[in-house]
């Protein structure tokens, strides 16, 4: 008799809270609290990464006419046959052979350096806290503030100090040379302020690392290159291609800071000038709507380039990459 | 005995020097001195005239003025919408509305969203994991004309609001983070305190979140650091309403110079020393905050690999 009652009971979707689609009072509760705090990143995810991806896409393919009021929108592929006519000038030529040149030199050297230095302070050598914090000291200082003074200082004070002090004669700032010179001056300036974030990720990935793996190479005879290759390496990976993944898109999106140094005023040498600078610079002066579709189609055609690209980079490093087994 | 217990974990952590460590105790002596030089170099320059900057370019200065950070904060403005004009304290305003909004939605939305994604195993969860994971690997390429175009169809140039709507999204390395540190939690904390019966939003404001709360203050500290040094965003999409600090000091080194209030048929010269006061007043209050946070902020960022 008190089975059945209690049977009974549980049966009632009121008191047991199980109605009879057979979701729990408490999963539903669970579904509409978790829609609920969905509904807000989604939307916000649909315009502003969906919706504007869409626009961009279709902006590609507009032709929009200010002078009429409303303004008209005629559809075509005028935008890419600009665009192909203008990487086929002299001057894109230069500048998309300055983008590939830094992203290259840029990983070529900040990651390799990086690395050593996480391995440095991953160690503890002698003043690896203190370098740890000054190495992250770039990152919290605002780039208009870092390219300020890195400019005025390697083109006034600079010469100076190596003809007082050097005896240099006919000492110029590196801002005032030659345009080869002027290249340099940015390249080192943005190797100089890269280790932050990578040196930070590298380095707690690194102290993350379980300390009686380290001790048994050592009794297996590896210690200083051969550690750091043969087990610090393999097991930072994960950490090292996320960086490497996310950052091929920086060939063409990367502005090397050039907006920083030369601002509006277009009086950044050609050869310093990356196609992230110059997508930048063409965006924020636009001064109507009639300008967007043309970047909107350069955008589009260097998305295409950018994804097979990303895609090769992430099957060749998970393919050729070190194992953590 | 806790003290030797340390001593002999310090000792085992330590490494004896090696020809490569020396090499890199070199480079990186050398590249920290060439930082703190050139901060160095910056607070003196700012302190000098400019006609001792000319003859004194790189030493202390022989007489310290304080001129060239008065004239940024009471004489250099910056005109905006409706005829009106914005000073440097105005603009230190706008930065921190702006960059507090910003860090606050930035962080608030991947930490919430993460939190949902990794304790609730519906479908839709994996789907919102994997679209943070395809959105960093694929990589769009100059959407900022399209972004603008949607930005003025609902209205969001030209107010700080706008911005912080904008930036409240999920996307980004930060979702990883706390999808790691949630996933990672186990569900039995969740469990019991439901059994004690509690609701889901009391789980996530009185358990899920205080757990967070180191992780969330480092997200929210590395985004309000990014946000006041940002130029590029408010130029784009606030300049003409609310001009920031971090704006207002590119403006200022891309003058030669800018009206005088006092006397308007003598404009101030923009020189170096002004120039270099203007990135000194703008690093100060960040390099401060950093000295003050450096352990929580370099302690608490971890990030693992992208499994798709």
């Amino acid at each position: 008799m008190f089975r059945q009652n209690a049977e009974k009971t549980m049966r009632n979707p009121k008191i047991s809270g199980k109605p009879k689609n057979g979701l729990s009072q408490g999963k539903r509760n669970d579904l509409i609290c978790y829609i609920a705090f969905m509904v807000w990143p989604v939307l916000q995810f649909t315009i502003f990464y969906i919706a504007v991806n869409v626009n961009s896409f279709l902006l590609a393919f507009q032709k929009i006419d200010v002078t009429t009021k409303p303004a008209t929108v005629t559809w075509g592929l005028w935008n890419f046959e600009a665009v192909f006519k203008l990487i086929a000038t002299d001057q894109m030529k230069i500048r998309i052979w300055a983008s590939v040149k830094s992203f290259l030199i840029m990983h070529c050297v900040s990651v390799p350096l990086g690395l050593f230095f996480s391995y440095y302070i991953y160690k503890k050598m002698f003043g690896a806290g203190a370098f740890r914090v000054l190495l992250f000291t770039p990152s919290i200082l605002s780039a208009v503030t870092t390219a300020i003074l890195f400019f005025q200082f390697a083109d006034r004070a600079l010469p100076k100090m190596l003809t007082d002090i050097f005896k240099v004669e006919d000492a110029v700032g590196l801002f005032s040379g030659t345009d080869k010179g002027k290249y340099a001056a940015v390249m080192f300036y943005n190797l100089w302020i890269s280790f932050g974030t990578s040196v930070l990720m590298y380095s707690n990935k690194m102290i993350s690392i379980s300390p009686e793996i380290s001790e048994a190479a050592k009794l297996d005879g590896a210690s200083g290159i051969k550690e750091f290759w043969y087990v610090t390496l393999p097991l930072t990976y994960p950490t090292l291609s996320v960086f490497l993944i996310t950052g091929v898109a920086a060939m063409f999106t990367n502005q090397y800071n050039v907006f920083s140094f030369y601002g509006w005023s277009e009086g950044a040498p050609i050869n310093v000038q990356s196609i992230g600078f110059y997508l930048y610079l063409k965006a924020q002066g636009a001064t109507s709507k009639a300008e967007y579709p043309e970047l909107a189609a350069f955008g589009l055609i260097l998305t295409a380039v950018a994804v097979p690209m990303t895609l090769l980079v992430r099957w060749l490093l998970e393919k050729f990459g070190p194992s953590e087994d | 005995m806790a003290k030797n217990l340390r001593k002999t974990k310090s000792k085992i952590g330590k490494t004896p020097f090696t020809p490569l460590t020396v090499v890199m105790l070199v480079v990186l002596l050398l590249y920290t001195l060439t930082l703190i030089w050139l901060l160095y170099w910056g607070v003196i320059t700012s302190l000098k005239g400019r006609y001792e900057f000319i003859k004194n370019t790189y030493k202390l200065p022989i007489k310290a003025v304080t001129d060239n950070f008065v004239t940024i904060f009471t004489k250099f403005r910056i005109d905006v919408d409706g005829g009106k004009s914005v000073g440097m304290a105005q603009m230190y305003l706008y930065s921190v509305l702006y960059a507090v909004g910003c860090s606050i939605t930035n962080t608030a939305v991947p930490c919430v969203t993460a939190y949902f994604c990794a304790k609730f195993k519906y479908k839709w969860s994996k789907v919102m994991h994997t679209t943070v994971i395809i959105a960093m690997i694929i990589p769009v390429v100059g959407s900022l004309p399209s972004e603008i175009q949607v930005a003025d169809f609902f209205g969001l140039r030209n107010h700080i609001w706008g911005l912080w709507i904008m930036k409240a999204n999920f996307l980004g390395l930060y979702f990883l983070v706390f999808y790691e540190f949630f996933a990672s939690l186990p569900d039995s904390y969740i469990e019991a305190a439901k059994i004690d019966g509690a609701g889901n939003v009391s789980v996530l404001v009185k358990i899920a979140l205080p757990l967070a709360r180191s992780i969330f203050f480092t997200v929210l500290l590395v985004n309000f650091i990014a946000y006041w040094n940002d130029y590029q965003t408010p130029l784009v999409y606030i300049r003409d309403k609310y001009p920031t600090a971090a704006f207002g000091v590119f403006r200022l080194s891309t003058l030669t110079n800018f009206p005088n209030p006092d006397n308007p048929s003598r404009p101030i010269s923009v020189t170096v020393p002004i120039k270099v006061a203007g990135a000194v007043m703008l690093f100060t209050p960040m390099l401060v905050l950093f000295i003050l946070t450096n352990k929580m902020l370099l302690g608490n960022l971890n990030v693992g690999g992208i499994k798709g």
